[in-house]
């Protein structure tokens, strides 16, 4: 089978160059291609000399999209933009590709429709109607300009656009031309760049925008999508009714719709819920037990042919197969809450936070669906971190049975302080999820350790972890011991330069509601350094805490945290007989409102004690606070790299 | 010149077999497949492949495969998602699949297989089938069997990425005449046993393939048989080399010639020299001076034809247009070397970059290199002018300690390519730094690549602007040093000079480089990390330790001391040696700079494992080492010398 995959690569790059050599190179690409070339970062790969995007919509409610595209390419990284791919499905068809290439010495190429070839844009789902056609132009070198006209058709299954001028790479120009029949309306929103009002040509809006600079590449950043300009516009018509939305109330009450089919029940899935959940339990329990079953063995398996991407599988299906997508799951886990008497609705939400915010306008770019669950007054339980109030429908518990590693009770990192529509019978909103308190997310370590003569450290190391520290590691006990154990001989071979582990055990894992526990021993030789009659001892002995930073370059972006946590070291290390502390590092301090980080080193008789504290509020540092963030990371650094200073006695 | 001629000639001799297969019902299911709860010695492994079977049946053209997996964890159940992979002309058939219960209840996959398109183009269609098993849980027995008609595999592969409690395989040749034969690799179990006119195997407890940092080519390591046929007279495998080596040789012949533009360019390249290596290396430069395609982009049939480009036929073609590819240059450098008076030859070598070469395994699809074979001063001289950048003398590494094909018009016959040792592959860094008294460090950082190094470097950025090399460059130096350092490249010279170190300028700043204690400050004496220590992490290997090529490091760090510091400790001189590898660090201090030297010479490629234990610890010492750190205290002025 390899064999297979192995001619297929060969396939695509040897027919992606067939095209044909005689160029019918279109006007306005040989324009683009004799604008002044600017100059640019060194690090910039090609430019987009233009984008040009049309968006007719009919009054049968098709829509014609006509684009061009322009590149120059300006270094060998940029060769890519030789190649265009357009995706395309059931509903959207693509009517022509074209492409063209005008090299640095002057030769044309062409590449048609023919020359294309398609392939498949199922990733993870089992499968995918979704595919994309490439066409790959000859001549995409660096100094060269490539050119692209296409024309797809859609039929959309609501009536919306967007106009992504924004890129990874400099854009010189772009304009997008909007053609509505007559009695239609649209709606534009602009998201991450100053709006702009449409010049009406001929009947059509026109915006065009020019010099629109590249999103940089930053550790940290926050999500492509939260901070690259675009504009969404949804078009409204009497006559498409349900297809049109004008606010998140009316687009919930689309997804209400095509959601509405799913619901149904079977006697197995009753009789798995009386057997889950039995009535004498306290209902939380029995929501709890539930959510764990749709959770936990409910396989995920992604099908999703056309509105399949968007409405989920008949429950009793899912039910039946053991398996389905995350829309699934919900609407499953909604069906079994209900045969409880507990009301639940499914809400859409994108895993990038930040791609929605209190002021996104109603629109499709979900990529997820978790639940909402109405949590009767016998059910309620103030302290749960994924409670949200609701002024109707009151205690609106989050839960994500995708998630196979988070209790009921919490949300995943991403989907906090991020936004989710809520599908309600007959409308809904958009609403803002609750956030983490640091003290939920902890990795707290105790290092009880032992330094010999020899320089050799030994002892062991318990890890307490919680909240979205213990989600991302449960995944251990699926991990078979042998792998266990490499895991634990990477992490320590960050910090030792020489050791072995000695063992290791793993508690909890299996039960989510419960601290995930990490135990592992170790000895490490050479870890003190000799020094004449000194003895050099790191303290912190293991654990990297200060993110990565690129100090070389201005920060254009805020600094992105997974999550709010509280990190814990304590290391004590009973010295060898005859060795004493004759010197200490300095404590470490850099306290900020965000985020704080303190050390502190100290002697106690033969004991070399150590602890530190590194605590983040937020899940972003604004721009204007990167200083302070880029102190503490500083702070971690040195903290991280002092010595004790131990002597022989006398 | 492309090689490609040869392939006709080679099917004359050995034609991989074009595949297929016979019919298998369910195999019963027993208790030991619904007791199985881990696998023994691997506990916590998601998944155990209970049957696997592939016959091959290619008198018919088909192949049949069986999987029978038992879920062990959660994570095993991604295994209830199947992809098979169809297209050219190959169909999916007969597929079954089911799921069992662990309390043997059985649940047949009833739905049909979703069709996903990998490629469709120019009239071909590659797709993947697809589906998923329901009702999958901790403890499931799964099972899927298919028939995959009218394609060609010529080999069994015994390992999976899932432990396999049994195999079996069979071969059933097509019946055109000639002889079936097979070699195998890392044999394991039982060999192939004959059965009728084809074979058959079966093996048991094969474990999965697990891949380790820093270890030879991985398929070496994996367990396969290839079946080949080959002509009656062809009866074991030096009569094929043989055979082969008649034909290349003649096909080479053929190419180099003996041409009068040839002779006429070789008299010109070499002018009134008389030194015979001085000759040899001025035709060496000649050849290097024919633009070599193999290292530009690669261009589109329509290309070619606007750029005029066509391929060479022989050396006049070389000659002419002043193009070629790497074998033709290294063919025009034979030919003209030839017209000198030399006795020159090509050598087809073998690659080590992604597999050992076995002459066992009848092709010629590992025999890619091309080496010029010079007698100069009656010792043989390895030569590599095709390959772009590379000085007269070096070879690629991945064309070292590594057979090639000697020819001539009686065969073929192999001979091994010298080991390229440590002195010719030399990174040498010169750090001169000042220290703050705020603990960090500021100067400049001039490394040096030499050698197999340089060569190296010249070639990864030979597709790379000038702003690509900055950033590999100082991406590779910021990994040498400690967390935080910021490094900018000022200089770099000897991109194109292949007889030139490639030198390289950085400054560098490293905040908190030395800490404080009290009054005492603490600096790392040597400034590197070590770069091999990945290899070393974990306790056991299954694998030999592999390095692409021996190497010296050389280092010499010079920093200037803040005011007010007096050295307390300087770091002991190192000495630690292997029978092949040598590492010696020193520092000194005059209370104004402290200087540390480094030197490490690593002279083997392969450490077979029972010396992995004396390698790890031997590296361990040079970690600690490099992580030594000198004391200095605000005190008396005191010289100090590191001493053991």
């Amino acid at each position: 089978m390899l064999k297979v995959l192995i001619k297929t690569t060969l396939l695509i790059a040897i027919v992606s160059c067939a095209v044909v050599a005689s160029a019918g190179t279109p006007e306005w690409l040989r324009e683009a291609s004799r604008q002044t070339v600017k100059t640019y970062a060194d690090d910039v790969n090609a430019v987009v000399l233009l984008q040009e995007d049309e968006t007719a919509v009919s009054d049968k409610g098709e829509i014609i999209e006509r684009g061009k595209r322009a590149y120059r390419i300006l270094r060998p990284e940029g060769r890519d933009y030789g190649t265009l791919a357009l995706s395309f499905s059931n509903e959207t068809k693509v009517n022509s590709l074209h492409g063209w290439s005008i090299t640095a010495k002057g030769q044309e190429y062409e590449a048609k429709d023919k020359d294309g070839i398609e392939r498949s844009l199922s990733t993870f789902e089992v499968y995918s109607d979704a595919k994309e056609k490439i066409l790959s132009v000859p001549g995409a070198d660096v100094g060269s300009v490539v050119g692209f006209e296409f024309e797809r058709k859609h039929r959309p299954y609501v009536f919306e656009d967007e106009w992504d001028f924004q890129s990874s790479i400099p854009v010189e120009r772009s304009r997008y031309t909007l053609r509505l029949p007559a009695g239609w309306e649209m709606n534009a929103h602009w998201l991450n760049y100053p709006e702009r009002q449409p010049a009406i040509e001929g009947g059509a809006y026109v915006w065009e925008l020019t010099s629109i600079p590249r999103i940089e590449r930053e550790y940290s950043r926050p999500s492509y999508r939260a901070i690259a300009g675009h504009m969404i516009v949804s078009f409204i018509s009497e006559k498409f009714k349900a297809q049109t939305y004008k606010n998140w109330s009316e687009l919930a009450a689309w997804h209400a719709q095509i959601q509405s089919g799913a619901f149904d029940t079977s006697s197995a899935m009753q009789q798995k819920v009386q057997e889950l959940a039995p009535a004498g339990l306290p209902l939380f329990e029995r929501i709890r037990r539930l959510a764990r079953f749709v959770q936990k063995d409910i396989r995920y398996a992604a099908i999703e042919i056309g509105i399949g991407g968007l409405k989920p599988h008949p429950a009793s299906e899912v039910f039946a197969h053991l398996y389905g997508d995350c829309k699934d799951k919900a609407a499953l886990l909604k069906v079994m809450l209900a045969q409880i008497g507990v009301k639940s609705y499914l809400m859409p939400i994108q895993t990038e936070r930040g791609v929605f915010t209190d002021k996104s306008p109603a629109n499709l770019e979900f990529n997820h669906v978790i639940l909402a669950i109405q949590l009767p007054d016998a059910a309620y339980k103030k302290d749960l971190p994924a409670l949200y109030e609701h002024p109707k429908l009151g205690h609106l518990l989050i839960f994500d049975p995708t998630h196979e590693f988070v209790p009921l009770g919490q949300l995943p990192y991403q989907e906090q302080d991020n936004y989710g529509l809520l599908v309600a019978e007959n409308g809904g909103e958009l609403i803002h999820l609750p956030l983490s308190p640091p003290e939920l997310n902890r990795i707290t370590r105790r290092a009880t350790l032992k330094l010999l003569p020899d320089g050799t450290l030994q002892g062991e190391v318990e890890e307490d972890r919680s909240g979205y520290f213990a989600s991302e590691a449960r995944d251990l006990k699926d991990v078979s011991l042998q792998d266990r154990k490499k895991l634990i001989e990477h992490f320590l071979g960050h910090n030792l330069s020489s050791f072995q582990v000695d063992g290791f055990d793993l508690e909890n894992a299996a039960d989510i509601e419960k601290d995930l526990v990490l135990r592992y021993r170790f000895t490490a030789s050479h870890y003190a350094k000799n020094a004449g009659s000194l003895l050099l001892v790191r303290p912190r002995v293991i654990g990297e805490m200060a993110g990565a930073f690129d100090a070389t370059k201005p920060r254009h972006y805020a600094y992105e945290f997974d999550a709010p946590f509280l990190r814990s070291d304590s290391v004590e290390i009973a010295l060898p007989d005859g060795y004493k502390v004759d010197e200490l590092p300095d404590p470490a301090h850099a306290v900020y409102p965000f985020g704080q980080y303190t050390s502190k080193a100290e002697s106690s008789g033969n004991v070399l004690k150590y602890t530190r504290e590194y605590k983040m509020a937020t899940t972003q540092v604004p721009l204007e606070k990167i200083d302070q963030l880029r102190k503490i990371f500083s702070q971690i650094n040195l903290d991280e790299k002092n010595m004790a200073v131990l002597k022989k006695a006398n | 010149m492309q090689s490609a001629r040869f392939v006709l000639v080679i099917l004359c001799l050995a034609t991989s077999s074009l595949a297929f297969g016979q019919k298998e019902d369910w195999l019963p299911l027993t208790d030991q497949d619904f007791q199985m709860k881990e696998i023994p010695g691997n506990s916590g492994a998601p998944a155990v492949q209970l049957y696997y079977a592939n016959y091959i049946d290619d008198s018919n053209g088909n192949e049949f495969e069986y999987h029978r997996i038992k879920i062990l964890n959660e994570s095993g159940k991604k295994y209830a998602d199947v992809e098979i992979i169809g297209g050219f002309d190959t169909q999916v058939g007969s597929l079954k699949a089911r799921t069992i219960h662990p309390d043997r209840t059985i649940v047949e996959f009833k739905g049909k297989p979703f069709e996903k398109t990998l490629f469709k183009g120019h009239g071909i269609k590659l797709y993947a089938k697809t589906f998923t098993l329901p009702e999958v849980t901790v403890g499931s027995i799964i099972e899927y069997k298919f028939k995959l008609n009218n394609y060609s595999s010529d080999t069994w592969v015994m390992q999976h990425d899932l432990y396999t409690l049994r195999e079996d395989f069979s071969f059933h040749p097509r019946q055109w005449g000639e002889r079936l034969s097979w070699v195998g690799r890392n044999i394991t179990g039982p060999s192939p046993a004959k059965k009728d006119d084809g074979w058959q195997m079966e093996w048991q407890d094969v474990p999965a393939f697990e891949a380790e940092s820093n270890m030879p080519p991985e398929r070496n390591y994996k367990p396969t048989i290839h079946f080949y046929y080959v002509r009656d007279d062809i009866n074991n495998a030096d009569k094929f080399w043989q055979e082969i080596g008649k034909f290349v040789n003649e096909y080479f012949e053929r190419a180099i010639g003996n041409r009068k533009e040839i002779r006429e360019a070789a008299l010109q390249a070499i002018g009134n020299e008389t030194d015979p290596e001085k000759k040899l290396r001025k035709l060496y430069d000649r050849a290097q001076q024919i633009r070599n395609l193999s290292y530009e982009r690669e261009l589109s049939a329509q290309e070619r034809k606007k750029e005029k480009i066509k391929g060479n036929e022989n050396l006049g073609d070389v000659l002419k247009r002043g193009y070629g590819d790497s074998e033709d240059i290294t063919s025009f450098f034979v030919g003209m070397a030839r017209a000198a008076g030399f006795d020159a030859s090509m050598l087809l070598v073998s690659n080590r970059r992604e597999e050992f070469f076995s002459n066992k395994l009848l092709s010629l699809n590992n025999l890619t290199g091309r080496i010029a074979l010079v007698k100069l001063n009656g010792k043989d001289l390895y030569l590599q002018p095709g390959v772009r950048f590379c000085p007269f003398g070096l070879l690629r590494w991945a064309n070292t300690s590594t057979e090639a094909l000697k020819f001539d018009k009686k065969g073929g016959t192999f001979i091994t390519i010298p080991a390229l040792t440590n002195d010719r592959s030399v990174t040498r860094r010169l750090a001169k730094m000042e220290l703050s008294d705020d603990g960090s460090l500021r100067g400049q950082l001039t490394v040096e690549f030499r050698g197999e190094e340089a060569l190296v470097h010249r070639l990864d950025a030979i597709d790379s602007d000038e702003a690509g090399r900055k950033k590999d460059l100082e991406e590779e130096v910021q990994g040498w040093l400690p967390n935080g350092a910021v490094v900018k490249l000022s200089s770099a010279e000897g991109w194109d000079a292949p007889y030139e170190p490639l030198s390289v300028r950085f400054s560098v700043d490293i905040p908190a480089y030395a800490t404080s204690a009290g009054k005492r400050l603490l600096i790392p004496s040597l400034l590197f990390q070590p770069q091999q220590k990945d290899a070393f992490k974990h306790a056991e290997r299954k694998y030999p330790v592999y390095f692409a090529y021996a190497f010296s490091e050389l280092d010499r760090v010079e920093i200037k001391l803040p005011a007010g510091y007096t050295p307390e400790s300087i770091p002991p001189k190192q000495d630690v040696s292997l029978d092949y590898a040598h590492y010696q660090s020193v520092s000194s201090c005059d209370g104004k700079y402290l200087v540390s030297e480094r030197g490490l010479g690593f002279n083997a490629i392969y450490v077979q494992l029972p010396k992995y234990a004396e390698l790890k610890e031997f590296m361990a010492r040079i970690q600690a080492s490099d992580e030594q750190q000198a004391v200095m205290k605000m005190g008396t002025k005191i010289n100090a010398q590191g001493s053991n």
